[in-house]
């Protein structure tokens, strides 16, 4: 069991505040070095708490992505691939749906 | 040996790229839907999202957390800071309601299994909150709203909605580590 002293509220209340907020580069630089003191303490735990309950509460409104967002991920996929030197994708520009949301 | 998504996008290969958007592109562009707002700026975060999931995509563990739940952790992270940025340049964010657009179906979503699988083991815990717990949390969490606007909304001081949000997500992880370490809220204590 993780149990903070007093002085370590700190730490959790930054880490919450980044995990609903973000934080100022200051509040990150601090975060940073509680962290260092603290490595006991997971940096990305509340984070993941948040993106657990954001599935809980979205689960029945997951929308589709617009073709045109997809055709350039997948563009920007490639280039990203192909820069860090790894197997570039292969895009399928052809679209998988045939939504009229972006128009 | 069986290879996650992710495990595959980081080695590069290729099909697994173009699946990861197909699984999680809907995911992801709902949530910057929500937190991020209207359609042009959405488009551009969906953008900062994936190049920072590729980037990221080798850090995934199994062993700590859900595919799902990494994707919609590194969605919000850069979402809550392309919003940021956005708030300082123009000083407000338009913010449309989700359920003005498409709607894919729980039944034809590829990764269907996985998500209801997580949000019903993170709505269990939700649940175990007190109601003004589970409202705070809510309006943080999905609606992304400032712990300011949630306290002038609720007409509650600051603090306690920060304690209410920072109490509800400890519970939320407590509850989602099951019998792993504990983190415990030291206001909460005494």
């Amino acid at each position: 069991m993780i149990e903070p002293s007093r002085g370590d509220e700190r730490l959790i209340q930054l880490l919450a505040d980044k995990a609903t907020e973000g934080l100022s580069l200051s509040q990150q630089n601090e975060l940073d070095h509680l962290l260092a003191v603290h490595p006991e303490v997971g940096p990305e735990e509340l984070e993941l708490a948040a993106a657990a309950a954001t599935l809980a509460m979205i689960d029945v409104s997951i929308q589709r992505l617009p073709s045109r967002t997809r055709v350039e991920l997948l563009s920007n996929a490639t280039r990203f691939f192909s820069m860090n030197g790894r197997a570039p994708a292969r895009p399928n520009v052809q679209t998988r749906w045939n939504d009229q949301d972006y128009s | 040996m069986h290879q996650h998504l992710l495990q595959r996008v980081a080695a590069g290969e290729p099909s697994a790229i173009e699946e990861c958007i197909d699984r999680y592109g809907g995911l992801v562009w709902s949530l910057a839907r929500k937190l991020v707002g209207a359609h042009a700026d959405a488009e551009d975060a969906v953008q900062v999202v994936f190049i920072d999931l590729w980037k990221s995509a080798a850090r995934f563990d199994p062993n700590v957390a859900s595919e799902t739940t990494f994707v919609a952790l590194i969605a919000r992270r850069r979402l809550i800071d392309y919003k940021r940025r956005r708030l300082r340049q123009q000083d407000q964010v338009q913010s449309l309601p989700i359920d003005d657009v498409d709607v894919v179906s729980r039944e034809q979503r590829s990764d269907a299994g996985e998500l209801v699988e997580e949000a019903s083991r993170a709505a269990a815990a939700i649940r175990e909150l007190r109601p003004e717990q589970q409202e705070i949390l809510r309006l943080s969490v999905y609606d992304g709203w400032s712990h300011q606007r949630i306290a002038d909304h609720l007409q509650v001081p600051l603090g306690t909605v920060k304690t209410h949000v920072r109490r509800g997500l400890i519970h939320l992880r407590n509850l989602l580590k099951g019998g792993s370490t504990k983190l415990v809220d030291q206001e909460a204590r005494s």
